[in-house]
């Protein structure tokens, strides 16, 4: 009996948790849909920008922009942006091994951390963080993005680092996320997005206001911002969807450990009617 | 010649609006500027303002929060950090934050972001400037 009455509350137990992963993974789909829009939103300004800050700056000639400097010495700033929460399978241990590895490898770099996971990764670690931001998710809103966008402007210009590097976690698909290290400064003009097509500027055919050094300072601060907000939106993209593939398996996992409980259980329920008839036989035939 | 030209506005995190309309005022970085169809060729910086539209006669106003322009004679691309229709903006909030922002600014402590507060504070006023401006043109 005692068996029996725990079987019961087991498979009480597990039915809850699959309705909460099955909840999670909902709002895991919802919620990926939403940021690839803003991804699909983004394009065409990061397009635009990065068209017009490419002819612009071939006209600049040699006066090179304080975000396009390469230099050869210098520390490098890694950014690692992982997410809040857990419970999205490998997405943050796959970013926090690569950057573990990075680390290893220059122990000088300058850790800056955005989501919660991977701070405390490396604050457990004792590992120096330069700065670190929470909380970014799910909104990520354009303001916090100017705010990051600043941050490493200071490293990159004032304090003179070589460059800044991020490790995000790149959306190939709704099933395929990748780990990926990207160089967001110097910013190099021959990686920009774009051909240069869908735009004619040809050479005097401008006017500038105010003139053309303050517009391509601006921009080139400005396409910065587009490059943070795309990485961001591409990480939360990412982590929803591998948040989505873990739950739909925990889902699938629950669903597969009720059937076998419930056989459990009925098995355990036919073992004790059995028993009880067999007492009953028993009982009957000595009395006789 | 054609009267109109295509305006277009893009923002990282809003949809792109792009319509056929026969003036603009921008509020352009070294001052509000209009524009009509055939303007000679600008790019230009803007800074927080109000987006004045004319089309088919009617105005309509939008906040734009910064970012620069490119006029060509049959089209003006407007590319900015954040843009909102003027019957889109919460005016509760914006003069909250608003005030907030001042308040930020007043007190000087330790850890206030002089430049993000100015630039917040200059946002929120171009908020409720667009608003006002479009409640004045409908009377």
């Amino acid at each position: 009996m005692a068996q029996i009455k725990e079987i019961k509350s087991r498979i009480k137990t597990v039915k809850n948790i699959g309705q909460i992963t099955k909840a999670m993974k909902m709002v895991a789909t919802a919620r990926l849909k939403k940021a690839q829009e803003r991804i699909l939103g983004a394009r065409p300004y990061a397009i635009r920008m990065a068209d017009v800050m490419k002819n612009l700056a071939s006209k600049m000639g040699e006066e090179v922009h304080p975000l396009l400097a390469v230099r050869n010495e210098g520390k490098t700033a890694l950014i690692v942006i992982t997410a809040d929460r857990g419970l999205c399978g490998s997405f943050n241990v796959n970013i926090i091994r690569q950057a573990n590895a990075y680390l290893r490898e220059n122990p000088d770099t300058v850790l800056l951390t955005i989501g919660k996971k991977g701070r405390d990764f490396f604050r457990r670690r004792n590992v120096p963080i330069r700065k670190e931001w929470l909380g970014v998710f799910p909104n990520v809103s354009y303001d916090t993005v100017l705010e990051i966008r600043d941050e490493i402007e200071v490293l990159f210009v004032q304090e003179k680092f070589k460059n800044v590097i991020v490790l995000f976690t790149e959306f190939k698909s709704v099933i395929s996320q990748v780990a990926t290290m990207d160089t967001l400064l110097p910013i190099r003009l021959e990686n920009l997005p774009g051909d240069g097509q869908t735009l004619t500027i040809t050479a005097g055919d401008y006017e500038f206001e105010p003139d053309l050094d303050t517009i391509l300072n601006t921009l080139v601060s400005q396409y910065l911002a587009t490059q943070i907000h795309r990485m961001l939106l591409e990480s939360f993209s990412s982590e929803m969807g591998a948040k989505r593939s873990a739950m739909e398996s925990a889902s699938k996992n629950a669903g597969e450990m009720i059937t076998r409980l419930t056989l459990e259980f009925n098995r355990a329920r036919q073992a004790m009617i059995t028993k009880e008839l067999a007492e009953i036989v028993g009982g009957a035939a000595a009395l006789e | 010649m054609s009267k109109t030209f295509k305006l277009q506005v893009v923002a990282p995190d809003s949809p792109s609006v792009m319509e056929d309309v026969t003036s603009v005022i921008l509020p352009g970085g070294d001052g509000e500027f209009g524009v009509l169809a055939h303007h000679m060729r600008l790019i230009s910086t803007l800074k927080p303002g109000t987006l004045e539209v004319t089309k088919d006669g009617v105005k309509e106003f939008y906040f734009i929060a910064g970012g620069y322009v490119e006029v060509n004679p049959t089209s003006v691309i407007v590319l900015a950090e954040e843009y909102e229709k003027s019957d889109k903006i919460d005016v509760e909030r914006s003069t909250l934050s608003k005030k907030q922002a001042e308040e930020k600014l007043a007190s000087k402590a330790e850890g206030v972001s002089i430049v993000k507060e100015k630039h917040a504070l200059a946002r929120n006023e171009a908020r409720l400037q667009t608003v006002e401006k479009a409640k004045a043109y409908k009377k």
